[in-house]
């Protein structure tokens, strides 16, 4: 029983450091996803003068789709009054996000701006947002490789300590 | 409550709704009136309402934030108000249902030309009203003798001069011996879908007027092109070449007279050049119905 509980423990203690390290990741694989809706805002503004509610439904992304975002935001046509609809579907999906608190700064930046002013400042407010979350990007991708294998090795150590002291 | 007014109520500030909502329950008969609501920032909002501007409602005044002057642009244009780039630019944005939002701010200039609008202090929402059976005394005049004459409807804003040329537009357009009318509607402020559910008439959208003017008269072979606030140099040129082809056009300028109207410099360069056979000045009698001003430029004043 003893050792079956110290392999369990072992076990859930590695799982822990393999999940947040997939955290890290994950959040890395959402910042691309947001840069990658940035800069469709960006085109179909510049090029289409789009409506808001048009430049969604012609964004497709599995990792934005994955945490309910993208569903989240283009549920949003469906109110009486639409507006704000990036803010409420950030506010609706934030716990299900994995970018950090500086990420979600700029996605609120980039709610609070979007449709919301004449197309040449939006685009100079867009690429600021576009600027910010590359830097965001950047340290993700340095975090996530650093973390996860720190994660992994944190959880094994740990998970190997406990069987041990409980052996 | 009315659904043109109704409908608009979620856009605006709630403070601002409820007080409208509660104007307008103590007198319902205000509902029918009300052409304008304008929200300033900072400062009282005023109801436009059978030509009366009211801003003080039971001794209160209803006064909005920048901030919500802002979020109320946001919320009528579905949070896509760079679409409505160009039409900012020109001081205004039309909406689905015919309604028209007059736009003011601080303007950033480059080159002589509009560039951007910031800081938007004052929001001016005109509501369309689908007004039938008030053209028959103009229809008379430019149909004297069956065959329509181009007229020139003049007014000072507000007056009713859109509303007039709709009513026109639809029953030309209309039932037994309705006729090819081309609208040229710029602004969209024409049409109404409820007005024109029989029409016939075929409406350019969006079209600059001197283009939609030129595109109507080549493309639709229309019996009348109907055409709202000319007065540009481009658009005197398209309805001198227009009328070459002998389609009769009925447009609308601001003025308060025959006489101002004719010494504006383009219109007076249609007039000169007999574009317009009837100049017709419109107001309304204490009742609201319309009253016409004739002047037949072959003739003399009836």
């Amino acid at each position: 029983m003893k050792i079956i509980g110290a392999v369990l423990l072992f076990f859930a203690c590695m799982l822990a450091g393999i999940t947040l390290g997939e955290r890290k990741k994950k959040s890395v694989l959402e910042c691309e996803a947001f840069l990658d809706l940035f800069r469709h805002a960006r085109a179909e503004i510049s090029c289409f003068d789009t409506p808001t509610k048009l430049i969604w439904r012609g964004f497709e992304n599995a990792a934005l789709e994955k945490n309910g975002f993208l569903p989240a935001l283009k549920m949003a046509e469906m109110s009486d009054v639409y507006f704000d609809a990036f803010k409420t579907a950030l506010d609706k999906t934030e716990r299900e996000l994995c970018v950090s608190d500086e990420a979600k700064k700029v996605l609120r930046t980039f709610g609070g701006a979007i449709g919301k002013s004449l197309p040449e400042e939006q685009l100079s407010i867009i690429d600021l947002c576009i600027s910010q979350m590359n830097d965001v990007l950047e340290k993700a991708k340095n975090d996530a490789k650093r973390d996860s294998k720190l994660y992994f090795t944190l959880g094994l150590s740990l998970g190997a300590v406990i069987f041990i002291m409980m052996l | 409550m009315e659904d043109r007014i109704k409908n608009l109520l979620p856009y605006l500030p709630h403070h601002t709704s409820a007080t409208i909502s509660a104007l307008l329950s103590k007198n319902a008969g205000d509902e029918k009136e009300l052409t304008e609501i304008r929200l300033h920032a900072d400062r009282p909002t005023s109801l436009t309402a059978a030509g009366k501007n009211v801003s003080s409602f039971s001794g209160k005044h209803d006064i909005c934030t920048r901030e919500e002057i802002s979020k109320t642009l946001a919320k009528l244009t579905e949070d896509s108000v760079h679409t409505y780039g160009d039409m900012m630019r020109e001081g205004f944005i039309n909406l689905e249902g015919g309604y028209r939002v007059g736009v003011c701010g601080s303007a950033s200039v480059s080159d002589g030309a509009i560039r951007s609008v910031y800081g938007l202090t004052t929001l001016c929402i005109r509501i369309p009203r689908a007004v039938r059976n008030v053209e028959s005394g103009l229809l008379k005049v430019i149909s004297g003798d069956g065959d329509i004459k181009s007229a020139l409807i003049y007014s000072l804003p507000c007056v009713g001069k859109t509303t007039l040329i709709r009513a026109l537009a639809a029953a030309m357009s209309s039932g037994e011996g309705a006729r090819r009318v081309a609208v040229v509607d710029t602004r969209n402020e024409i049409y109404m879908s409820e007005m024109f559910r029989d029409s016939t008439a075929d409406f350019l959208s969006g079209y600059p007027r001197a283009a939609g003017i030129e595109i109507a008269t080549r493309t639709l072979s229309p019996e009348v092109v109907i055409c709202d606030e000319i007065g540009g140099d481009a658009e005197a040129r398209a309805i001198l070449s227009a009328q070459n082809t002998g389609v009769p056009l009925i447009a609308t300028a601001h003025g308060k007279s025959a006489a101002e109207v004719v010494r504006r410099p383009n219109i007076k360069v249609l007039c000169d050049a007999g574009v317009f056979r009837y100049l017709v000045g419109i107001s309304r009698d204490a009742g609201g119905a319309f009253m016409l001003d004739v002047t037949d430029t072959a003739e003399g004043e009836k």
